[in-house]
């Protein structure tokens, strides 16, 4: 079974600076560091720092925009991936959460089209700029118009450019999905990332979500993107993290 | 690949065999457990489940234990566990005979709530939890062996002492619980059943529509069938007479796999702190028996005897071949009639299910000639077990070529290699991933 590379997200890992961050992250036995964008930072204010630390090496395969504007003015969510592609970083995370940021509850159909014409306009940047676009389903506690990967997947069926695809949240799954490893094989064509919590959020090993069948099903499906810790811990970042790299590289991650 | 070595023509992409396999036990996982197939059987199976698990242990502990934790979850109240678990998900008249035909279920029955049949199938059982154990050692293995070894125990108790036939032997009622339903050492004491229901039989019949009636068991074979659960149904699958319900034999590869799988119980409670020693000596014992019973030394391997009239039945079945898995025995000439002309003429792939040289083979239909995974499998098993690494390779190798080529079928044309039966087969999927383990990734597998 192949071994992924496995990313940690920026907040989790220890450190003042990125460099820091990614010296503990290679310690603890990450390959990469996913970046986290929250409540409307300003990426660009960061850029020419990450630049510099992708420039010594420091493996940034994922950003997630936790503030992407899907409704309203488009450009900044434009600009966002822009940067993201200026970076080099291959993936935007896109999680479809939060009733300020997509559309509120009409109908189905309205949602899904409003949806798509927001994503389709980044999805077309991003494939100019040579990135990925991952829409993430969350949970019905924190989104209505994406919570399974199949929803995703017709969401980027719909927007129909390569550079759309699912990103995958292991947490967000475990309330959603009836059959986890069922849903990432049916959706393997079109998964782009997949990030990783336990069934309680914390890191991996502090829940009962099967490690193992997601793994099997990644594998199954061909998978070869990131994987990536995306979670809360359940100790000091010291001890938990690497005991998180360890559970899910022994399930065959 | 290293430096001098020339790529082999049509060599089986190992990697990519392997991906399928786990996606076709993925697809058919249902929550709790597999189906051995989705349209054929939509339901659990006692022995592919044995099968099935096998095969999961190499994707994760978890749902192996789990597959066989929801099958002992069905177990009898006098310790069977059941040959098929239903789901009730599934309408009544998806697959034939449904639920509705097995009842009533008896006081002794499954849990309340939980419907079954009333026969057994060849218990692999515990020889599969000690396998996922072996893989996966730890103390969520310890665990889940410690929940299931009771239950292993009570459904081997029932077949000791319930089953027990011909002073020593263990009986089977039906040719369902052989595994190999349609063997030829099943057409004699058929033939002495009344085949009551032959007329209407085609209509009730499901296995048809999704599968050529050449490669089945025929409609005569499936009314006496039918009448032998009726008579057994009615005496509310009671075991107190067994030679007098309209069928009663031995089968050397059920008996076989029982001492198996006795002996791996004695090895599960070495692991659990119990006593290994009643087991080790059932083991013992029924190994002798089936040993010095059932051997046919004209035909060169074990035959089935009727119970109820004392013949042996002497066909050369692949059931008669299984024994190779017991230690002691007549080793050298069952590896004999296993590598001569009745199951290794050039060209076969695997272990045919029945003599290919005799008149009534029939290489399409289903356990008639067919070459079957999990068969060929045991005897790969037995070999690898006796240090007959040359023959286990080449049947492994048989086994890698027929799926590459034909796909996760339910069973082979011995010769052409042709996919027969249904189609996504998890037993298929589960042991060509016990087979790939076993070797380098594209080490070998090239015919």
């Amino acid at each position: 079974m192949p071994q992924w590379k496995i990313a940690c997200q920026e907040q989790l890992l220890p450190g003042a600076s990125i460099e820091q961050k990614w010296e503990f992250a290679q310690s603890a036995g990450f390959d990469g560091i996913e970046l986290l964008l929250r409540n409307g930072e300003a990426f660009e204010a960061r850029l020419g720092v990450l630049e510099r630390a992708a420039g010594r090496g420091v493996v940034l395969p994922a950003v997630r925009l936790d503030a992407l504007p899907l409704v309203g003015d488009p450009g900044r969510g434009l600009r966002q991936v822009s940067s993201v592609a200026a970076l080099g970083a291959p993936a935007v995370v896109v999680p479809v959460s939060g009733t300020r940021r997509v559309p509120l509850p009409r109908s189905s159909t309205a949602d899904h089209d409003t949806l798509s014409d927001a994503l389709r306009r980044l999805a077309e940047r991003a494939a100019r700029e040579g990135v990925t676009l991952c829409v993430q389903p969350v949970n019905r506690y924190e989104g209505h118009a994406v919570n399974t990967l199949d929803q995703a997947a017709q969401l980027c069926r719909a927007v129909g450019l390569p550079s759309a695809r699912v990103a995958a949240a292991t947490f967000h799954m475990n309330i959603e999905e009836a059959d986890p490893a069922g849903a990432l094989l049916a959706a393997g064509p079109w998964l782009g990332h997949v990030e990783l919590a336990d069934s309680t959020g914390l890191e991996p090993g502090a829940g009962h979500v099967d490690w193992s069948s997601v793994f099997a099903a990644l594998d199954a499906a061909g998978y070869q993107g990131w994987v990536s810790l995306a979670c809360r811990l359940s100790g000091p970042a010291r001890t938990c993290l690497p005991a998180a790299v360890s559970v899910l590289r022994q399930a065959g991650g | 690949m290293s430096i001098g070595t020339t790529p082999e023509p049509h060599a089986p992409d190992i990697a990519d065999l392997r991906r399928r396999a786990a996606a076709t036990l993925l697809r058919n996982w249902r929550g709790s457990a597999t189906v051995p197939t989705t349209a054929l059987y939509p339901h659990q199976w006692s022995w592919d489940s044995a099968f099935i698990a096998i095969g999961q242990a190499h994707l994760g502990p978890r749902r192996a234990f789990a597959e066989l934790t929801a099958l002992h979850g069905a177990q009898w109240g006098d310790g069977r566990v059941p040959q098929i678990v239903f789901n009730p998900a599934v309408p009544e008249d998806a697959y034939f005979p449904g639920p509705a035909f097995w009842r009533p279920l008896p006081r002794h029955g499954p849990p309340a709530g939980v419907s079954t049949t009333g026969l057994v199938q060849p218990p692999v059982h515990a020889a599969a939890v000690l396998a996922i154990a072996e893989r996966h050692p730890g103390a969520a293995t310890d665990a889940a062996v410690r929940r299931l070894y009771p239950r292993l125990v009570r459904s081997h108790d029932y077949l000791f002492e319930r089953r027990s036939v011909a002073s020593g032997l263990v009986g089977i009622v039906h040719p369902w619980e052989s595994g190999l339903d349609n063997s030829p050492s099943w057409d004699e004491p058929l033939a002495a059943v009344d085949p009551g229901l032959a007329d209407d039989i085609t209509v009730l019949r499901r296995d048809l529509r999704h599968a050529d009636a050449g490669h089945r068991p025929t409609d005569s074979d499936y009314a006496r069938y039918m009448g032998i659960v009726a008579a057994y149904r009615d005496r509310r699958y009671a075991d107190d007479d067994l030679l007098g319900l309209p069928f009663c034999t031995v089968d050397p590869l059920f008996c076989a796999v029982l001492a198996w799988s006795e002996d791996a119980l004695a090895s599960l409670a070495r692991r659990i702190g119990a006593d290994p020693g009643r087991h080790a000596e059932r083991a013992r014992e029924l190994t002798h028996q089936v040993h010095t019973r059932l051997f046919d030394p004209a035909l060169g391997c074990y035959v089935a005897l009727d119970a109820r009239t004392g013949r042996a039945l002497r066909k050369r079945t692949v059931s008669g071949l299984v024994p190779l898995l017991l230690p002691g025995g007549h080793r050298a000439a069952v590896l004999e009639t296993l590598t001569g002309p009745s199951f290794a003429a050039p060209g076969v792939l695997g272990v045919p299910s029945y003599d290919l040289t005799a008149p009534d083979a029939d290489p399409h239909r289903y356990w008639r000639g067919p070459t079957w995974v999990n068969t060929t499998w045991l005897l790969w098993r037995a070999l690898l077990a006796h240090g007959e690494t040359g023959h286990a390779e080449r049947l492994a190798a048989d086994l890698v070529h027929l799926v590459s080529t034909a796909g996760f079928r339910e069973y082979f044309h011995p010769v052409t290699g042709e996919g027969l039966g249904s189609d996504h087969f998890s037993w298929t999927a589960a042991l060509l991933l016990d087979v790939l383990a076993r070797e380098p990734e594209g080490q070998r597998w090239q015919r």
